[in-house]
């Protein structure tokens, strides 16, 4: 789900720096100073979990993780991803220097919406909130994943090929994410849910 | 023998003439009316291009642009097989830029640069390296610097805090 450098078009890739660095600036501001060290944690565990390769048949995934991100940080998801994006691309070379704001808009931008569509459900009784956390973590890579093809359709490619070929990629991990959420979630309720934003 | 022939003939001079001149153009426009085909397979060595991602997954059907820097328009353009291999036989020395983009957003561009034999030179091989540490030493690193971000932030963070408290002990006292 990385856009390679030299993929898009400028336009396109000035578009998506533009809202990467306001989504930055939003999310720094609502960061509160006790949830800093929360959020380093958040952005080493992004970071790292795109090493961990998922094997499905005969190629493999990595994982993403944005959706329990945006569902412990809210808006703070932006600069967490973006530090750990910054990074992966020093460092791995996942994505590109110059791709950095189209992927942190293709990765932060479903973990803010998950935080603002599946809090409500966290909050409630157990069975609806294993389901919002499940539902989270699908619905952040499916989101990412069109947000990418919608990307790749500004430079010329055909959305509906790129986001079927993207969605079917991606179909085991969206359901591991789900599964990963649901468990951060059921533990966190029971040993810290003040870090849940509920309470 | 061939005056008596030419006069037994109904053709006039310049219908002889005229004969002539089609046959001529029928023989050497031939080729260049209709195309006829033909070609033949040989074992043939090549620059051979191996795209994989980064977990060793080849690059499969990715579309492939090989262009030589003196020039504009790619020299070849196609896609890689199954297990993401791509030859291409260059036929001037020189730097030539071979990009596969998967058209999912994976995008690799590699650059090699050939001597007047059209053999690799050496010294500019096309392999990238990308420094001598490991995956792990690299999360390592990685984490470590995450970690130290997010401790100047909270050091800045703390700062005005700090300034705050002193400036209203001050109003107190």
């Amino acid at each position: 789900m990385h856009i390679s450098e030299g993929v898009l078009s400028a336009p396109v890739l000035a578009g998506g720096a533009a809202f990467a660095v306001a989504g930055i600036a939003v999310g720094l501001k609502k960061l509160d100073n006790n949830r800093i060290p929360q959020a380093g944690i958040l952005a080493a565990a992004f970071f790292v979990a795109s090493l961990v390769h998922v094997p499905i048949g005969p190629s493999s995934m990595h994982l993403i993780l944005n959706g329990i991100v945006g569902l412990l940080m809210g808006w703070a998801a932006f600069p967490v991803i973006a530090v750990a994006l910054v990074l992966q691309a020093i460092l791995f070379q996942f994505g590109g220097i110059t791709s950095l704001g189209v992927n942190t808009i293709i990765m932060a931008g479903p973990a803010v919406l998950g935080y603002y569509l599946f809090t409500p459900f966290i909050a409630r009784g157990h069975t609806t909130a294993m389901a919002g956390a499940f539902a989270c973590g699908f619905t952040a890579v499916l989101v990412s994943a069109l947000i990418a093809a919608a990307a790749l359709m500004l430079t010329g490619e055909a959305f509906l090929e790129v986001s079927a070929a993207l969605v079917a990629a991606h179909i085991v991990v969206m359901i591991i994410e789900g599964i990963i959420t649901m468990f951060c979630v059921a533990f966190l309720k029971k040993v810290q849910p003040s870090m849940l934003s509920i309470g | 023998m061939m005056r008596t022939y030419l006069k037994r003939t109904p053709l006039t001079k310049a219908g002889w003439l005229y004969l002539i001149i089609g046959v001529i153009l029928m023989v050497y426009a031939g080729p260049a009316l209709g195309h006829g085909v033909q070609g033949r397979i040989t074992p043939q060595t090549g620059m051979q291009v191996n795209a994989s991602y980064d977990d060793g997954e080849p690059m499969a059907y990715a579309a492939v642009e090989v262009t030589h820097a003196d020039e504009k328009l790619p020299f070849q353009t196609g896609r890689t097989d199954r297990n993401g291999c791509f030859v291409f036989l260059p036929d001037k020395p020189g730097d030539w830029r071979v990009v596969v983009n998967d058209g999912m957003g994976h995008q690799l561009s590699l650059t090699t640069q050939l001597d007047k034999n059209l053999e690799l030179n050496k010294e500019s091989g096309p392999e990238k390296t990308y420094g001598a540490l490991s995956r792990p030493e690299k999360a390592l690193m990685g984490i470590a610097i995450i970690f130290g971000l997010s401790g100047v932030f909270f050091w800045w963070r703390g700062r005005a805090e700090m300034r705050k408290v002193r400036d209203a002990k001050k109003t107190v006292s």
